[in-house]
């Protein structure tokens, strides 16, 4: 009896502008930009989970997907506004398939191994365990209960698995853990959190449930290890460092000219607007108060 | 597209001085200076690449960039201009691209007092500072500013060398 073929999983990419830890810095987007214009050519279909703000900055941008997803717009609570992972962890719940999540700043440049997509669960490799230590680290580990100090931890820059019910709970066990830092967030600050309950727990979740976490690369990956897997991921500042941005525009004008072009016209109209420009600009649009991007806020109402 | 190069024996100062000097032209910075353990041959595998380089900090953005990068590691880069004389990276410094050397003052007369392992045994050597090659003794050396003066560049990210 021949079998089917297994489903090739989505990819999807979450943005959530509504925390605080959202900033429209120029590379960061121009690196999201490279990132969706590869995933489109690396997947069947390409979901943006994100918020309204999310949905017009990419209307914006031009950034092109399968479908977007809303689901982000029913984030609304200021006690765990800092944990910018949930929206990661709410995306995930989206689905009902198979599903790749990468991040913003995480572009693949190849077709994914499919032995790393048959994986019930995925993630780009192991952490460095330096990363869990510190103040805020050891604070945050000791509300979660993490204190063994041989804790696996994973880097997260893409995550998901084929396995859908164990996906989900992953997930939904991320978001309970998340709220254990209610209006922490000058104890343990935002990203902290985060990588906590996103990344540490990955490991922990698996160790539990004793599921393997399929990865692409080891945690100290030999250039060519990295060239065969085909990604890069520029995590932390290096989105935003002019070395990065420069090679990033070079890549787009070569391979993707139309997309930087749509970039342009759209970083031109956002350039210089004061903080809560985006926020409220998606949502007069949304309330059809708006035909086409206001020049500036000064002030509004909702 | 240039490619960043790879620097393969992470610990031979002549290889790493090549890429230096090459990555220096290419940024435009004039004079830098190999230092720290990398410039003496003792450097082990987790030392992080320690530049000095003569012109502000911001300058040498993309430079130490593309050096961390090519490098696999953590790159610091100082102000050779705001580093105090009495900081023991001046002390052996291989020069590259010199068209002309910093000047560093230091106090007139001042000794430093190397201690060497040789042989299984410690020897100790009196250095006169006004021996180092761009430093100029004077009676009074001006104090350097305060803040900043040196920059950390690394690890690259994973992949970096791909875009």
């Amino acid at each position: 009896m021949a079998t089917k073929a297994p489903l090739p999983p989505r990819g999807v990419l979450s943005l959530w502008t509504g925390t605080p830890m959202f900033r429209p810095h120029r590379g960061a987007l121009l690196v999201t930009t490279l990132a969706v214009s590869l995933a489109r050519r690396v997947f069947p279909e390409v979901e943006f989970v994100t918020d309204t703000g999310g949905a017009f900055l990419a209307r914006l941008l031009g950034w092109q997907f399968g479908q977007v997803n809303l689901a982000l717009d029913r984030l609304n609570d200021p006690g765990l506004a800092h944990i910018w992972a949930l929206g990661k962890f709410y995306a995930l719940l989206e689905q009902s398939g198979p599903c790749v999540q990468f991040d913003g700043d995480f572009l693949i440049f190849k077709p994914l191994r499919a032995k790393f997509l048959e994986g019930r669960l995925v993630a780009q490799s192991p952490d460095y365990p330096a990363f869990y230590r510190g103040p805020a680290m050891e604070r945050g580990r000791e509300i979660l209960g993490f204190t063994d100090p041989n804790l696996p931890a994973y880097n997260a820059g893409v995550l998901g698995g084929r396995d859908v019910a164990l996906v989900h709970d992953y997930a939904f066990a991320s978001i309970a853990l998340a709220e254990k830092f209610r209006d922490l967030d000058r104890e343990v600050n935002g990203t902290a959190t985060s990588m906590l309950v996103e990344q540490m727990h990955l490991g922990v979740f698996a160790r539990r449930r004793r599921a393997a976490v399929r990865i692409l690369l080891p945690e100290s990956p030999t250039r060519r290890q990295v060239a065969l897997a085909g990604i890069s991921h520029l995590s932390g500042g290096n989105k935003r460092h002019p070395y990065y941005v420069e090679r990033v525009e070079n890549r787009l004008r070569r391979e993707f000219p139309e997309a930087l072009e749509e970039f342009e016209s759209g970083w031109r109209v956002m350039e210089g607007k004061a903080p809560g420009w985006l926020f409220a600009a998606a949502h007069c649009e949304r309330q059809g108060k708006l035909s086409s991007p206001p020049s500036n806020v000064f002030a509004f109402d909702f | 597209m240039s490619v960043p190069v790879l620097i393969k024996r992470r610990t031979d100062p002549l290889e790493i001085a090549a890429h230096v000097e090459k990555l220096a032209r290419r940024y435009n910075l004039g004079t830098v200076g190999l230092t720290g353990r990398h410039a003496i041959g003792v450097a082990r595998e987790s030392d992080p690449l320690e530049i000095f380089v003569v012109v502000p900090l911001d300058a040498a953005t993309m430079f130490g960039a593309a050096l961390a990068e090519a490098f696999c590691g953590w790159v610091h880069v100082y102000d050779c201009n705001l580093v105090s004389w009495a900081h023991s990276l001046h002390l052996c410094v291989r020069w590259l691209n010199v068209d002309a050397l910093p000047v560093v003052e230091c106090p007139r007369g001042a000794v430093t007092v190397w201690t060497l392992e040789h042989e299984g045994g410690t020897v100790s050597a009196r250095v006169a500072l006004e021996s180092v090659p761009h430093f100029r003794p004077v009676d009074n050396p001006r104090p350097k500013p305060r803040g900043a003066f040196s920059r950390g560049f690394g690890p690259p990210p994973v992949g970096g060398f791909l875009v």
